[in-house]
């Protein structure tokens, strides 16, 4: 029994670091400015390159177009998800499975075949290298999450109040803003939040969809690993994490600030 | 009182947005894609090599991640409140980036990465050419280790919550009348956990298949994944290539959608309230 224990906490401890050492073998590299080949740790620590590269004009356009994507993105997919993700939640009908396996296609189906095949279509029409055609791309790999989320939200909370409310003398609209809408904010958070991260770590949708016009931070990260530059990588990747955790954390606190929910905010 | 059409309406622009991207993402506008070129790929030596090796590197991937992810859930569970504050560690793997994981792959697998100096140090190499190709080798354990990093912990989280889910009593009487440990966990919880173990299965073979960023980036130059061929194909400017490609990407959609299909078919979700009938006055 003893012994069975000792497995135990052997087993979590080395999950633990596992999970945590590449993180802090990043910020060792991010923040390192000599490490010749024998050498455990960096022979010169600076945050001189640090500076350079966080400025670059470059790095400031790809965040900045990394997010436009992402918050468009995730407008994109709420809409389209909340009418399917209720009808899908509440009411049953036929088809109802089918719509299921529909939107847990985007999981199944690699998204550097869908993109290519759809590349030819975007160019006949003019949305290759735009905003919008890497945007639907981009919305069509969010869906299946947010649709998930949606779906055991609405069935969880039912019609009933809905339904008193509409009995009460509420119009539609009235009963949407009023009802529904405070009622699934917390799973549109979680919805949210997983649109947004999907858009956010995009790489080879972005790639052929945008055609080089477009320039996100996994674009912008790319170039460095195939180079075996990972000095350059890491700090690209750090700015990658933090930027979305920060833009996640900002998301829940302004949501968080309007609906003084904290229960049921995590996926 | 309802109108039987009204989920149908609110699917619609959901429904209608899914069936145009998937179905235009099939290559009607490529000109000249036709049976000939089917065959051309599937004679090719080159893609009976890829569809192989991308399938057995997503059938390892998923094995070693869904054995070790349920292993890490019972772990966990048996540490009982010591599983809470691995939970909340395990949430990181599964919010990194794919790319992120693959540039510390390289960091720490490389033959000048971190391993190979601790090799140095404790004096079993005496430089980085004696240390064993762990990144673009032909055995792809560089692209699979990405795949662990990100799927073990996705594994062990889902398991973890299902497990929670079940009453423990189950295991308490399996105890009271005798059972070991590894009977309990092995005779009582894992037939309760098989088909969430076969959803995740599921879903990390279809990722590990149809990833393109962590083999393009950490392959052998010996073999391609399909995904990785396809798009080499694809950027070729001579138009049977990219004819060629296209024939690939049907062939690894029509492989995704069977394995949707087996997910829909065998993973029957627990709602969790029953549904109203929509009849209902």
């Amino acid at each position: 029994m003893k012994w069975g224990r000792a497995v135990v906490h052997l087993v979590m401890w080395t999950a633990a670091v596992a999970c945590v050492s590449p993180l802090l073998s990043l910020i060792v590299l991010a923040f390192s400015a000599q490490w010749p080949f024998p050498h455990l740790l960096p022979s010169l620590f600076t945050a001189d390159h640090l500076a350079e590269l966080l400025l670059s004009p470059r790095l400031v356009e790809a965040v900045t177009t990394s997010l436009a994507l992402a918050l468009l993105t995730t407008v994109a997919t709420l809409l389209l998800v909340f009418p399917a993700a209720k009808a899908a939640g509440l009411y049953s009908f036929r088809g109802r499975e089918a719509l299921k396996l529909l939107a847990l296609m985007p999981v199944m189906m690699p998204a550097a075949t869908v993109t290519m095949g759809l590349h030819y279509f975007m160019i006949r029409v003019g949305l290759a290298g735009t905003m919008l055609g890497v945007v639907i791309v981009h919305t069509v790999f969010a869906v299946p999450y947010a649709f998930r989320i949606l779906m055991y939200v609405f069935e969880i909370m039912g019609e009933q109040q809905e339904e008193q409310a509409a009995m009460l003398g509420a119009g539609p609209l009235m009963v949407f803003s009023a009802v529904t809408l405070p009622l699934v904010m917390p799973g549109m958070v979680a919805a949210a939040t997983m649109s947004f991260i999907i858009s956010f770590s995009q790489y080879i949708t972005t790639f052929i969809i945008g055609g080089g016009r477009l320039l996100t931070v996994p674009l912008l990260l790319v170039p460095h690993v195939q180079g075996g530059e990972l000095h350059v990588a890491s700090v690209y990747s750090l700015v990658f994490i933090f930027t979305a955790l920060a833009a996640l954390v900002l998301l829940r606190a302004v949501v968080r600030h309007y609906y003084r929910e904290t229960y049921f905010l995590n996926p | 009182m309802k109108a039987a059409s009204k989920p149908y309406l609110l699917a619609a622009p959901l429904v209608l947005f899914l069936t145009l991207t998937f179905g235009l993402s099939l290559g009607y506008e490529i000109s000249g894609l036709t049976l000939r070129h089917f065959l051309a790929v599937l004679w090719n030596r080159d893609f009976v090599v890829s569809l192989v090796a991308t399938l057995s590197v997503a059938a390892v991937a998923t094995l070693v991640s869904n054995v070790g992810g349920a292993a890490l859930a019972f772990a966990m569970l048996k540490a009982r409140a010591g599983g809470e504050w691995v939970r909340h560690i395990l949430q990181l793997p599964v919010i990194m980036p794919h790319l992120v994981v693959t540039v510390v792959v390289f960091h720490i697998f490389a033959q000048t990465g971190v391993l190979a100096r601790l090799a140095w140090w404790l004096g079993f190499i005496d430089g980085p050419n004696q240390f064993p190709l762990l990144v673009f080798d032909h055995l792809a354990i560089g692209i699979m280790l990405v795949y662990l990093y990100k799927q073990i912990p996705f594994v062990a989280m889902v398991c973890f919550d299902s497990l929670r889910g079940i009453s423990h009593r189950f295991g308490d009487v399996g105890e009271n009348l005798g059972a070991t440990p590894w009977q309990v966990a092995t005779r009582i919880y894992l037939p309760l956990l098989k088909p969430t173990l076969m959803a995740t299965a599921l879903i990390t073979f279809a990722f590990a298949f149809g990833a393109f960023e962590v083999p393009f980036l950490l392959g052998t130059p010996l073999w391609r994944t399909l995904p990785v061929e396809a798009y080499l194909l694809h950027i070729n400017i001579d138009p049977d290539a990219q004819a060629r490609s296209m024939a690939i990407n049907v062939i690894i959609a029509a492989i995704s959608l069977g394995l949707a299909l087996v997910y829909s078919s065998t993973v029957r979700e627990v709602s969790h309230v029953r549904h109203s009938d929509g009849e209902r006055p």
